[in-house]
């Protein structure tokens, strides 16, 4: 009984000592105005640490090389630093920026962003600058907003752990294979089984770690948003709320998943004879004009997938009103293809009769070829060059195809539309057609 | 049974033909072009006024500073080939779209004063103001607008020895460098005559021994005997690495694969 104690004691004891060791390590801005210093990052092997990004700006030490002075690298430049001094001046002098850099969320051009050390490997405060030179009203912005945390604005002390600039990255820190992962899996949930998260994101990456703001795109490289990730392992309740956040509150019935799917393969096997057992990789829902232009703005299920082989793939577009798939992009593998610098006419009648039998063995409604016309000779990425059809069927559906001068088979992918490609597309490529 | 007897014989002349025909394997250097006749070509009758600025490693002759008109050269070291470039200022006075690569018109016309027939022929000529002679006819394809380029016709020649094509088929051993569109010239031809030339040439230089091609009938038997199932073939040169030189080689070409017209041995 006494041994017993005596064990519980000592358990007591470990337990309570990290815990007022972590208590007593709690930063609390002080009352008065002083310097950020960096807290030295904590040593780790964890994938999911900053430290991972070092090499990716070059920075295997302490320190940022001043050979990297790009507005895309996460400091200052030496011109800029000039300026801030004289910002500094301003500032002490009673002069206040034009609006807020702190915890902006909406078209940031500079944004400075309180964290949980706990949650970013001891760093405290984030700042996204844009990818040219500074204001001097950012500049302000700067000192204002690490003023009314508590601080002072060091430029020395940004680096990677704490800072992103013009587009560079798009995060605070790479995803881990695991965290995709589980990404796919809770996104399925999410929306064939309707799992939501306990509490709803917030783009302040203060309040729990996560968060995500939208920048403006021209200041960052066309990036439109950043996200914060914490530097330890996301939860998967972490995921949960970011999917929620990505998916915007998902409208789709999870049970219309299974059925537009289901509907996808028919249309798969009726449009290309593509077989039954292609392995769904992923899916959603969207707006068919943002995935191409040849389509309306009009909203559909998405779908990638994969033959068993994982060599072949098919994407899909399915308009859910008409249970018909608008849009679709096989592409079959040419791995066990080399490069081939074949050039021949492509108006060999040849080729065109190897497209008009590609598609009649494909179809298999009982549709048939209405019209085809040649597009001449098209490059085919990494395999050569070879003879490219526009072909339109008797129900207006329209597929291009390449037929390979090395193979002298259709290889690559095949594009399918439900229509051919509206004329105002082609006026929006390539503008009229005047030779003036 | 008139007919049959007539198409008989063509196919014996056609046996014969080949069975006759004696090929060498040709050595590639940089090709020798027409230094003159490439002025010639870009800036036809004001070539005087053009300059040539030495300090560049290739003849590169503008007449504003404004960038086109340009033409230039230059011998490819690791490749036995020359770089051709031409590039005039009439095509980019015409309107155009940028970043747009594919724009084939369809129907095979392009939206030009010019006609097809005229294309070529200015292509043609353009070829022998360079100075070369042994081509064959790839392709002439209708555009519509493209980047620097109005609405155009591009004729499309390959190399050829003998009238045979010479092709650069698959990235063998010793070849990963040289470059697509190789032993290629693509002109591009519209409303103002010749718009560009993109050409990559060789001079063949062939090694004295030529030897008689192995006939079409062995040819097949061979394809069939590697499990090949070549039904027609064509007599060509194929490119590659030989005793650490380059060089073309008579080839029997089923697709993407060729057997050695002389030795019948398997290329690839």
């Amino acid at each position: 009984m006494k041994k017993t104690m005596w064990i519980c004691w000592l358990l007591l004891l470990c337990l309570a000592l990290p815990a007022l060791a972590v208590q007593e390590n709690v930063v609390v801005p002080l009352p008065t105005v002083e310097p950020l210093k960096e807290l030295k990052p904590q040593t780790t092997s964890s994938p999911y640490s900053v430290e991972r990004m070092a090499s990716y700006y070059g920075v295997e030490q302490e320190g940022s090389p001043t050979q990297w002075q790009t507005y895309q690298s996460p400091w200052m430049t030496p011109e800029e630093i000039l300026h801030l001094e004289e910002s500094q001046r301003q500032y002490d002098a009673g002069k206040r920026p034009e609006g807020s850099a702190l915890e902006k969320t909406e078209g940031v051009q500079v944004g400075v962003y309180a964290l949980r050390p706990e949650d970013y490997e001891g760093q405290q405060v984030y700042t996204l600058l844009p990818g040219r030179e500074l204001t001097g009203n950012e500049l302000l912005q700067l000192i204002d907003a690490y003023t009314q945390l508590g601080l002072t604005f060091t430029p020395e002390n940004l680096s990677f752990r704490n800072c992103a600039r013009g587009g560079g990255v798009e995060a605070s820190r790479f995803w881990q294979e695991d965290e995709r992962q589980r990404r796919a899996i809770l996104t399925d949930l999410y929306r064939r089984q309707g799992t939501r998260p306990d509490t709803p994101f917030t783009p302040h990456p203060g309040d729990d770690g996560m968060g995500s703001v939208s920048l403006l795109a021209e200041d960052y490289s066309g990036l439109e948003d950043f996200g914060f990730y914490p530097y330890r392992q996301m939860t998967d309740e972490e995921l949960l709320r970011l999917i929620d956040y990505w998916e915007e509150g998902e409208t789709v019935e999870p049970t219309q998943y299974a059925a537009n799917e289901k509907r996808t393969r028919q249309e798969l096997t009726r449009l290309f004879n593509a077989p039954f057992s292609l392995e769904r990789a992923s899916e959603g829902t969207g707006i068919a004009s943002q995935n191409t232009i040849y389509l309306e703005s009009i909203p559909v299920y998405n779908a990638w997938f994969t033959s068993a082989t994982g060599e072949d793939n098919y994407f899909a577009m399915l308009d859910p009103a008409t249970d018909r798939v608008v849009f679709a992009w096989p592409q079959f593998s040419v791995k066990h293809l080399k490069y081939s610098d074949l050039h021949l006419d492509p108006y060999d009648q040849k080729w065109q009769d190897i497209a008009q039998a590609y598609i009649e063995g494909i179809r298999q409604d009982g549709v048939q070829i209405a019209s085809i016309q040649s597009r001449g000779e098209v490059a085919m990425q990494n395999i050569g060059f070879g003879a490219g059809f526009a072909i339109t069927m008797e129900d207006n559906s329209y597929y291009d195809v390449t037929v390979a001068y090395q193979t002298e088979r259709v290889e690559g992918g095949v594009m399918y539309l439900m229509q051919p490609p509206r004329p105002e597309t082609y006026e929006t490529m390539y503008g009229e057609g005047e030779n003036g | 049974m008139k007919r049959l007897l007539i198409f008989a014989l063509l196919c014996c002349l056609l046996a014969g033909t080949a069975l006759a025909q004696s090929l060498d394997i040709y050595t590639l250097s940089p090709a020798a072009i027409n230094e003159e006749g490439l002025q010639e070509v870009t800036f036809g009758e004001e070539k005087n006024k053009a300059q040539a600025d030495k300090s560049r490693d290739y003849l590169f002759v503008t007449l504003n500073n404004d960038g086109p008109p340009f033409c230039g050269y230059d011998p490819i070291h690791y490749a036995p080939k020359s770089d051709v470039s031409i590039m005039r200022l009439c095509s980019q006075k015409q309107p155009h779209e940028e970043g747009i690569y594919e724009n084939v018109e369809p129907s095979g016309v392009a939206r030009t004063a010019i006609t097809r027939e005229d294309a070529l022929n200015t292509a043609r000529v353009t070829m022998e103001k360079l100075g070369i002679q042994d081509y064959v006819l790839q392709s002439v394809v209708a555009y519509g607008k493209l980047p620097f380029t109005a609405p155009s016709y591009k004729v499309s020649f390959g190399q050829a020895i003998g009238g045979l094509p010479v092709y650069w088929a698959a990235p063998s051993e010793g070849m990963e460098q040289t470059n697509h569109d190789s032993n290629r010239a693509q002109i591009v031809v519209g409303d103002c005559g010749l718009y560009s030339l993109q050409m990559m040439w060789s001079d063949m230089t062939p090694q004295g021994t030529p030897k008689p091609a192995l006939p079409l009938e062995e040819a097949l038997a061979a394809f069939a005997a590697l499990g090949i199932p070549a039904d027609t073939l064509e007599l060509c040169y194929l490119l590659r690495p030989e005793n650490g030189q380059h060089t073309a080689t008579p080839a029997w070409r089923w697709q993407n694969s060729f057997l050695h017209a002389i030795t019948g041995e398997w290329m690839q």
